[in-house]
Formats: C-alpha cells, sequence, structure tokens
C-alpha cells in the first residue's frame, strides 16, 4: 500500500526536537529492558541470531541512544539555521537490527519523514521499531513507514542506502538530480593485537566481537592480526580465542544457518586443513572455528564465528595487511599498540576505515560515529548561514 | 583377513564390480573394505589426513564407514588429495570450473578401477543389447584429455561400441548440420550421449531447421551434467520432453546419469531396462549414498532433503567420501536428485562442453 507522503511529512513537522529525542530515548529503553516485549516478539521473529545473542547485543548496542547523547550529536553535527530532509528514503541492507533501528532513527531524529524498505534478510525489526516508536510516541511514529517494495519514493529529497557495492552504485544511478544521497556499501572490519596487549583479555573481548551477529556485519572481524615479535604469540592468541569462543558457543550461541551456509563452512574448513594450515574447530557441528595463517598472509576472510588469525611483524606488517583490505576496511578493533594512535589512524585511513575502537566494542558504535568518515546527520541536513 | 596394501584391497573391489551392479548391496563386505580404504588413505594421502585429523578422525576411532570425513568438493580445488607421488600420475581429471574460476582436480594413477566401474554401470543400464552405434555430443579424449565425461565415452565407446564412436565437439566448437545429417540417415540404433548443453542445443538447431527426427528404433539417449545457471535452462522433465520430440525417441528409453569428476562411480535411471519412466538414481553395490544434515552430518530421514554424500569405493587412489553440493533424498532402489543447496558454486561436465557449443552458435 502506497503510503500518506503528506500525512508522513505532517507527523515530522509536528514533532519538535525535543520530543523526537525525548520518543526515541524512550523507546530505546524499552528495547534494553531484559523483559522487553519488543525484544521477546523480535527473537521469536528472527532465526538468524539467538535470543541471548540478540539480547546482548541491544542492551549494550542501544545504551548510547540516550537523550543526553541525542541532544550532544545535534549540537556537535547541525549548525546554524538546520533543516533536516521532508521526506527520507531509507534502503536498508544487512540483517543486523540494531543497524537498521540507527538508519531509521537519525532521519527521524533531524525532523524528517522517513519511509524505508526492508532488507531481503530482516524483515522483522524495521516493523518492529515503527510499532515499538508508536508506543513511545504515535506522532513520531507517524512519520515512519516500514515497506517491503523496491520503488524508491519519488517526492523523497534525501536517499539513505546501506548494502552492496552494486546496491548502492545503482541505486545513486536511479536517484533523481536535487535528491541528498547517502550510499554505505560493502565493508568490513578487522582486529589487531598488538605486542602489549594481554592476550586472554584480547582474545575475550575479540571473540565478543566475533559472536555478536555472527559475523554477518560489516563490523564483524573478518581478519585478526597478532603481533608476532614473539613468535609464539599468535598461537598461543589462537588457543584463547578458541577457549573464549567455546564458552560464547553455550552463553550468546549463535542463531541459524541454512543447508548452504553449513556446507560453506564444512568446505572452508576442509579447504583449510587440506593445505595444512592450523586449524581449531568447534566439537558441535559448525559453531566456531579459528586457523592460523602463515606469517604475513591475509588469507581468506572470516564468516560465521570462523576466521583467521594473521601474525604481523610490528605496525608494518599490520599496515601491509590492512592495505589488502583497501578501500573495504571499516573499524579497527586494536589493543597492545600502547602510544601508537598516530601511525594507526594512518594504517586505518589508508585501507578505506573510519574507527578504532577497543576489542569488544566492534559492535557497539558510538552514537556519533562519522560512518564512512561522514556525520550521523550532517549530510542530511541543510543551513541556511545569514550574513 | 585385514586387508592393507592397496593391490589387495583394489583387487577385492574389482572383483566386487566384476559380479555387476545387480548383486546384493553386502553391508560387511562394504563396511571391510570402506574402512580398510580409509586406513590407507589416511595413510598415504597427505591431504585427507591434514583434513581427517582436524576433524577429530583417524583410523583407531573409526567404527563405521559412515564415519568417515566427507570432503567437500570445493577441497579438490585446493590440495592435491591423492595416494600416490605426483610422478606417477597417469591421468588427471579437471572438473569444468567455476564461477572462481578454480578446478577441481582428481589424479589417478591407474584407471582400471574408474573403467571397470563405468563400464559395470553404462553397460548395465544403457548397453545391455551391446554392441550399439555412439553418437557422443562431447569431444572425444583426444581432443578433451582432462576430462571425465570424454574419458567415460570413449571406454564406453570402445566396450560396447559398434565400431569407432562419433563425437561430434572439437575444441573449436560443433557442426549441428553434421550431427543432424548423420542422425537423420542412421539405420541401426543409436546411443546419442551428452549433456544436457549439448541436447539443448541440439534441439534448438533443429528447431532452426524446422525439423524433427525419427532415430531408429532401439535407440536410446543418455544426458548428463546439469544447467546450473548456463545457457538456455530447462527443466529435466521438459528437456526429456524436448529431446524425446525432436528425435523421436520414447520418453522411457532417455536416461540420465548423474555424476562427478571427483568420483571414480557413476549413477544411472533404470528406465530403459523398466520400460518406464523413473527419476532414481541406483546406487551400484560398491557406493553408499546418504543424503544428510549439513549441519550435523547426520543421515536425514529416508525421503526428507538432504546434501548429497557418497562414498564410492572405486575411488582408491584419492577419497572415498566425497560432499557434493547437491540436494536429493534418499529413497526404495536409489536416491533423487532435487537441486543445488543455494550459493553453491555452479559446476559440472555441462558447463565446459557449453562453451564450447557456444562457441559455434556465435559465429
Amino acid at each position: 500500500m502506497s503510503p500518506d507522503v503528506e500525512a508522513l511529512r505532517a507527523a515530522a513537522v509536528a514533532t519538535p526536537l525535543k520530543q523526537r529525542i525525548d520518543a526515541l530515548d524512550r523507546c530505546f529503553r524499552v528495547w534494553q529492558r531484559p523483559d522487553s516485549p519488543w525484544l521477546q516478539e523480535l527473537s521469536a521473529g528472527v532465526e538468524l541470531y539467538s535470543p541471548q545473542a540478540l539480547r546482548f547485543a541491544l542492551r549494550h548496542g542501544l545504551a548510547e541512544w540516550t537523550g543526553e547523547a541525542m541532544h550532544r550529536l545535534i549540537r556537535e553535527e547541525a549548525h546554524g539555521r538546520w533543516r533536516g530532509p521532508s521526506l527520507t528514503a531509507v534502503w536498508l541492507g544487512g540483517s543486523i537490527p540494531n543497524a537498521s533501528f540507527a538508519a531509521l532513527a537519525l532521519p527521524l531524529l533531524v525532523g524528517s519523514a522517513v519511509i524505508a524498505k526492508t532488507a531481503r534478510h530482516d524483515r522483522v525489526s524495521p516493523t518492529l521499531f515503527q510499532r515499538s516508536l508508536r508506543d513511545a510516541d504515535p506522532t513520531l511514529a507517524a512519520a515512519l513507514h516500514v515497506t517491503d517494495e523496491n520503488e524508491i519514493p519519488a517526492l523523497a529529497d534525501a536517499m539513505v542506502v546501506y548494502g552492496s557495492d552494486a546496491t548502492v552504485s545503482a541505486l545513486r544511478s536511479r536517484c533523481a538530480a536535487g535528491v541528498r544521497f547517502v550510499g554505505h556499501g560493502h565493508k568490513l572490519s578487522a582486529a589487531a593485537v598488538g605486542p602489549d596487549a594481554e592476550l586472554e583479555q584480547a582474545a575475550g573481548a575479540i571473540a565478543i566481537d566475533l559472536s555478536l551477529f555472527d559475523g554477518r556485519g560489516c563490523l564483524s572481524p573478518a581478519h585478526i592480526f597478532v603481533d608476532a615479535s614473539d613468535s609464539k604469540r599468535p598461537e598461543r592468541f589462537m588457543e584463547l580465542l578458541c577457549d573464549a569462543l567455546r564458552k560464547l558457543a553455550v552463553e550468546l550461541p549463535r542463531g541459524r544457518l541454512d543447508d548452504a551456509e553449513h556446507a560453506l563452512l564444512r568446505e572452508v574448513r576442509a579447504r583449510l586443513a587440506a593445505v595444512g594450515r592450523p586449524l581449531d574447530i568447534s566439537p558441535h557441528g559448525t559453531d566456531w572455528a579459528v586457523w592460523l595463517n602463515p606469517p604475513a598472509e591475509l588469507g581468506r576472510p572470516g564468516l560465521l564465528r570462523h576466521v583467521g588469525v594473521s601474525p604481523v611483524s610490528g605496525l608494518t606488517g599490520l599496515e601491509a595487511l590492512c592495505s589488502g583490505l583497501a578501500p573495504h576496511l571499516s573499524s579497527l578493533a586494536v589493543c597492545g599498540w600502547d602510544r601508537q594512535e598516530p601511525v594507526l589512524t594512518s594504517i586505518v585511513h589508508a585501507a578505506g576505515g573510519s574507527r578504532i575502537c577497543e576489542p569488544g566494542q566492534l559492535q557497539l558504535p558510538r552514537l556519533n560515529w562519522r560512518h564512512d568518515g561522514m556525520g550521523a546527520i550532517e549530510p542530511l541536513l541543510r543551513s541556511v548561514e545569514i550574513g | 583377513m585385514k586387508l592393507e596394501r592397496r593391490d589387495q584391497i583394489e583387487a577385492e573391489i574389482l572383483q566386487w564390480i566384476s559380479e555387476g551392479v545387480a548383486g546384493p548391496p553386502d553391508e560387511e563386505r562394504f563396511e571391510h573394505l570402506a574402512v580398510a580404504l580409509f586406513e590407507l588413505q589416511f595413510r598415504e594421502n597427505a591431504a585427507f589426513r591434514s583434513i581427517s585429523e582436524a576433524f577429530g578422525c583417524s583410523p583407531g576411532k573409526l567404527t563405521s564407514w559412515r564415519e568417515i570425513p566427507p570432503i567437500p568438493t570445493g577441497a579438490f580445488k585446493e590440495a592435491r588429495l591423492a595416494c600416490f607421488p605426483a610422478e606417477q600420475t597417469r591421468q588427471v581429471f579437471l572438473t569444468s570450473g567455476s564461477t572462481l574460476g578454480a578446478r577441481g582436480r582428481l589424479e589417478l594413477d591407474t584407471t582400471e578401477l574408474y573403467e571397470a566401474s563405468l563400464l559395470a554401470t553404462l553397460g548395465h543400464y544403457l548397453c545391455p543389447d551391446a554392441p550399439i552405434e555412439f553418437a557422443v555430443l562431447a569431444p572425444d579424449s583426444a581432443q578433451a584429455p582432462d576430462s571425465s565425461l570424454s574419458f567415460m565415452f570413449d571406454r564406453a565407446a570402445r566396450r560396447f561400441g559398434r565400431g569407432p564412436g562419433r563425437f561430434y565437439l572439437t575444441p573449436e566448437g560443433w557442426s549441428p548440420g553434421r550431427v543432424i545429417a548423420d542422425l537423420a540417415e542412421a539405420s541401426d540404433p543409436q546411443l546419442v550421449a551428452g549433456t544436457a548443453f549439448a541436447f539443448v542445443h541440439l534441439i534448438d538447431a533443429l528447431a532452426e531447421r524446422g525439423q524433427t527426427l525419427r532415430l531408429p528404433a532401439g535407440t536410446r539417449v543418455m544426458e548428463t551434467g546439469g544447467f546450473k545457471g548456463r545457457s538456455r535452462e530447462l527443466e529435466r522433465e521438459e528437456l526429456h520432453r524436448a529431446i524425446a520430440q525432436s528425435l523421436g525417441v520414447p520418453l522411457h528409453r532417455i536416461v540420465n546419469q548423474y555424476g562427478m569428476c571427483e568420483l571414480g562411480s557413476q549413477f544411472y535411471e533404470d528406465s530403459l531396462r523398466l520400460g518406464h519412466n523413473s527419476n532414481i538414481k541406483h546406487v551400484p553395490p560398491w557406493v553408499r549414498t546418504r543424503a544428510v544434515s549439513m549441519e550435523t552430518l547426520e543421515d536425514v530421514e529416508d525421503g526428507e532433503l538432504g546434501v548429497l554424500i557418497h562414498c564410492d569405493l572405486a575411488n582408491t587412489g584419492s577419497v572415498t567420501t566425497v560432499q557434493t553440493s547437491d540436494l536429493g533424498r534418499i529413497v526404495e532402489g536409489g536416491f533423487e536428485i532435487l537441486g543445488r543447496v543455494e550459493g553453491a558454486e555452479a559446476r559440472g561436465c555441462s558447463i565446459a562442453a557449453d562453451a564450447l557449443l557456444g562457441k559455434a552458435r556465435t559465429r
């Protein structure tokens, strides 16, 4: 059913900034509660992720969405006499609920009505978000329409797209002139463990990064680099990571895979074992696996809690392997490279990345993260300068 | 008696194959040979040993052939899965490629078992009344030395053919006019063999000419390989109806064969012998086929959909147990193929032949 665009715009206009922030704050607080009805409904409707992992991810991932943080974001990015788009078309991608929520909430925050097209692998969470927002504030919720239809709304004056590079490119070319276009294409993330890192702590935190959303998102570490100044450290790290993944397989179990995914994992394991890679695999089905790449080799990217550890020779080695990810690096979780921020920043920048964080935080970006180097809301805003 | 040497094991398997495909499955015999082969392959095949060890499987721990680690076909692209030194390789079969370009590789130091198995099954299901004229819509093995399909047709034509087989594809392509002319003039029964793609091209060529054929009584067709996203796709039943109509061959005389480069044995429908259509693939006594859950590698219930795994004793020099990307179900008398695991790489003999056929059509 086609949405009533004028009604959506009217609802957005009728909700002042403070009301919008209060509504989003209330909405996200409910989602974080352990007994949240929305969380329960999401867990029941989503097979890709286990209820335990969803609860963890939402509790920690949405903790940033406080009224105070939203006010701060507005102060940081909205300057002068600003205005958001009257209608933003949001093209959702992937299957990460946290990312969908942020993608819907940010244009609403700047006063835009939103028509959101759900992603193929996540029809549930955007709809639930819309309903939960209606509970928090029916007026603001009336500014959001969620649909499965592939039509770009004709009257949108902004479009935000999440998806593959091909999707972003195709939609960009279909956008009318004058429409502000924000595209977030294919990305991946990595983790780097330096010589000063406490290995057990690092392994535990990176195991959380690997386990949340089961390696399906662009913030999941697809590669792990471990400094090999001491040649035994990569192997020791691998053992500790396996221990941590073994525990998390119980505490934050993986979601459901289909036959093709199981088959792919079995093939990945066999191919790695066939060429003699040290490989440690879950005793239960295809829960997780960790392998050790030869020194200075990037290896195949990880997926679905299966990941390779690449020994690197200091920051020079890290730079060499990260350059192999350019321009697709999103975020790098780093520990144990104390006082090396300028070099690390340069490495991440060169690989196309826009974020450095601590292990354990990869999947939990801050509200004001400049995703792909762009502000969270800035690209949507128009300011008028007087004088 | 415990079998340890490869020649001893092969002699036993050759003996079994020589008893024909109609013999009893004999579980005890299969178990004995499969476990002996596992131990041999674990010992002699370094890549297989690495995989088995990674999966926690070793000779001391194995209690049944069902526990032999299935090797995904993708692993044949990654490593040399052979039980003998590279310098002893006499025959190499390559898979017909994939979207990623890498090709799987089966190396043989002897083709004795491979030939014995293929001749036993092909002879039983397609040539019970040999000799017969072979018309093959594929290159001969001299022109495609790494094609297991060409090797099979070549050996079958030598054994069951009336005169040398006619092979219609060359590396440069083919001339549909020549095939059509030869078949139109044939007075004796033919065995027309080729990939599904080859038949699609032949049917199209006949349609372009507004022509249909009526091949001599006793003719049979062997069609193999899938479509896997290439060329014009037809459902198998639709393809068989089109072949029947274009070549004037009864439907039950069109037999689908299922095989793969990585396996020494193939699987046939029994429709020619039964006199009516059947889509059940029959499993020779020296092979076991399972439909499994990819999550657990446990067998699914008979009749339920699973990923097919074959344990083939004719694979003495590589690995016995191969995990396919094919979805199917176990039914009485064999198994049925019902599709591919979504997202699996498209691969199969048909694609190489289709590329050759496509060349000719674009000229």
